[in-house]
C-alpha cells in the first residue's frame, strides 16, 4: 500500500520539490547561526580547491588570552588581513606557532580548519556589521581621517 | 481527468509553499507566524531571523557538513555549559568566566608565564545627548590584553585624539575593533553607558564605580588639526622659561594620560618620568625615545605628530620637573638634527 503510494509520480515530485526548496531556504538563513566571532578565511582556499578555513574565536579564548595571538603572534585585528598561507604556517608563523604537534595538533589535520562551505566569504561571521539590514557602503567603511586603528596591513 | 491532473499540481505547489515557509521561519515563531500575513506584507520583513544560538558546527551554516573533520569539532554548547551566562554574542560572560577561574586562558602560548599585573583605572567619557556617560574599565581589558594591542594604534594617546562615535564603532573602529566581532556586541548599551548623568536617575544600568580616576573630555566632533609642520628655516633658540611653559602644555595634552600629571606613571604599567633613567640620562637618547617611541610597548613615536618646538619644549620640561633637576635646555634645533 505504502509502496504504491510512493510510486505515484506526483508524490515523489512533491517530496523532491519540498526537499530542494527546504535546502535552498535553509542555506540562506543558516549563516545567521554561525557562532559569534567565528572567522572564515577564504583568501586563497577557494582558488586552491580547498574548503575555506574556519577559526573559532570562542574555542581559542577559553585557552588563551587575546594578547597571546594578537600580541605575541602578531595577528592583526582584521579578518583575512594577515595574509596567512600554509607556507607561513609550516614555518611556525601565525597558526603554526601552536599547531605544530607540540602545543596543538599539527597541520596534517587539514579538514579540521579547512571545514567551511565553499564560497563562504572572508569575514567575522555574525558580527554587528554583518547583522545590519543595509550593508554599509565600501566608501563609508574607511573614512580616511578617522583611521587610527591601523586597519591596513 | 484534467481536474485530477490539476489536483496533482496543486499538491506539488502546496508542498513547495509549505517547505518554503517552514525553512524561512525561526523555529520558535513558526506556530504564530503561520497564521499571520505572508508575502509582501509579512511581519519583520527586513529583520534577520532569530539566531538559534550556539548551533553545532554541523548545522551552523558556515561549516561544511560533508567535510570529514566537521564532526570532530566541538559544539559551542558543550564548551559553554559550565561558563557563566551572558546576554548576547556567545551568550557567555567572558569577564566573569575569567575572574571566577572557570577558564584559565594561557598568558603565553606555552602556558608557562603567570598573568601580568593588570591596571585598574576607569576612564569616564562624557557623551552628548541623554545617554549615560561611558565608563571604560582598564581592568577588564588588561586581564585579556597588553597595553600595546590598543595603544597607540587603536586609541591614540592624545587628548581629544580619538573622536569615538557609535557610528565609528559600528564600522569596526575604536571599541568596534573587538566589540561587535568577538567581545560583547554594541547592543549591550548599558555595559559601557553605565554612569548616569548628574541629576538623572539610573536606568537599569549597573551601579557606576565610585570616584573616577581620570576624565577624558567629551568626544570631539572634529579631528583636531594636525600640528604645524616644522618650519623650513632653522628654528630659533627659545628661552628656558618659554620652553618650560610650552612644554608643560604639550606634556599635559600628550603624555600625562599614561605618565601621570606629575610624572608618577602607573606602577607596573607605565614608567614614571620622575627620576627616570631616560629623562635624567643622556639628551640624545631622550630625544630618540620621544621621536621614535619604544617598540612593542605603548610608547608611540611622536616624530609625526609633534613639531620640533613641541618636542624640545616637552623634553626640557620633563628634564626640569618633579625633581629631575638636570638644568638641561633642549632647543628645537637639537630635535630637528635628531630626526
Amino acid at each position: 500500500m505504502l509502496r504504491r503510494f510512493f510510486t505515484k509520480w506526483y508524490v515523489s515530485a512533491a517530496l523532491l520539490v519540498m526537499a530542494v526548496a527546504g535546502v535552498l531556504t535553509l542555506a540562506s538563513v543558516n549563516e545567521a547561526k554561525a557562532e559569534y566571532g567565528d572567522v572564515v578565511i577564504n583568501n586563497y582556499s577557494d582558488a586552491a580547491g580547498m574548503r575555506p578555513a574556519v577559526f573559532p574565536h570562542w574555542f581559542h579564548r577559553i585557552r588563551f588570552r587575546c594578547k597571546v595571538c594578537h600580541g605575541d603572534l602578531g595577528f592583526q585585528f582584521k579578518a583575512g588581513g594577515n595574509d596567512i598561507t600554509m607556507l607561513k604556517i609550516f614555518d611556525g608563523q601565525f597558526c603554526g606557532a601552536c599547531h605544530n604537534g607540540q602545543i596543538a595538533w599539527s597541520v596534517e589535520n587539514c579538514t579540521l580548519c579547512h571545514s567551511g562551505k565553499p564560497n563562504t566569504p572572508t569575514k567575522v561571521h555574525n558580527s554587528t556589521i554583518d547583522r545590519l539590514v543595509t550593508p554599509p557602503s565600501k566608501a563609508g567603511q574607511t573614512p580616511v581621517s578617522a583611521e587610527p586603528a591601523g586597519g591596513k596591513k | 481527468m484534467i481536474a485530477f491532473r490539476r489536483s496533482r499540481l496543486g499538491i506539488i505547489a502546496a508542498a513547495f509553499m509549505l517547505s518554503l515557509a517552514a525553512g524561512t521561519l525561526p523555529a520558535g515563531a513558526q506556530d504564530t507566524a503561520a497564521a499571520g500575513v505572508a508575502g509582501a506584507n509579512k511581519f519583520n520583513r527586513l529583520m534577520k531571523t532569530a539566531i538559534e544560538s550556539n548551533a553545532p558546527p554541523m548545522s551552523d551554516g558556515i561549516h561544511d557538513a560533508g567535510n570529514a573533520g566537521t564532526a570532530a569539532l566541538q559544539p559551542p554548547k558543550e564548551a559553554f555549559g559550565e561558563l557563566p551566562k551572558g546576554n548576547s554574542g556567545n551568550k557567555v560572560d567572558w569577564v566573569k568566566a575569567l575572574r571566577s577561574g572557570v577558564v584559565f586562558p594561557r598568558v603565553d602560548k606555552e602556558g608557562t608565564k603567570a598573568p601580568k599585573q593588570t591596571m585598574d583605572m576607569d576612564i569616564i567619557r562624557e557623551v552628548k545627548g541623554s545617554m549615560p556617560d561611558v565608563v571604560y574599565p582598564h581592568l577588564a581589558h588588561t586581564e585579556w590584553l597588553d597595553c600595546a594591542q590598543c595603544h597607540p594604534k587603536v586609541f591614540v594617546p592624545k587628548k581629544g585624539g580619538n573622536p569615538i562615535s557609535m557610528a565609528a564603532i559600528l564600522m569596526g573602529q575604536y571599541c568596534g575593533v573587538c566589540h561587535g566581532k568577538v567581545a560583547f556586541p554594541v547592543s549591550e548599551c548599558s555595559k559601557c553607558h553605565s554612569k548616569p548623568k548628574n541629576g538623572m536617575k539610573p536606568a537599569s544600568a549597573p551601579p557606576a564605580p565610585p570616584a573616577p580616576a581620570a576624565t577624558v573630555t567629551p568626544a570631539a566632533v572634529t579631528v583636531p588639526p594636525a600640528p604645524p609642520a616644522p618650519a623650513a628655516a632653522p628654528p630659533a633658540n627659545l628661552s628656558k622659561d618659554a620652553l618650560m611653559t610650552k612644554g608643560k602644555a604639550v606634556y599635559l595634552d600628550n603624555c600625562a594620560g599614561c605618565h601621570g600629571e606629575n610624572g608618577e606613571g602607573q606602577p607596573g604599567t607605565f614608567p614614571a618620568l620622575k627620576g627616570s633613567k631616560v629623562v635624567r640620562g643622556a639628551i640624545p637618547n631622550h630625544v630618540k625615545t620621544v621621536l621614535q617611541g619604544v617598540p612593542n610597548t605603548a610608547m608611540p613615536a611622536w616624530a609625526e605628530s609633534l613639531s620640533d618646538d613641541d618636542i624640545a619644549a616637552v623634553i626640557t620640561f620633563k628634564r626640569n620637573s618633579w625633581g629631575n633637576n638636570t638644568g638641561d635646555v633642549v632647543q628645537p634645533a637639537t630635535v630637528k638634527a635628531a630626526r
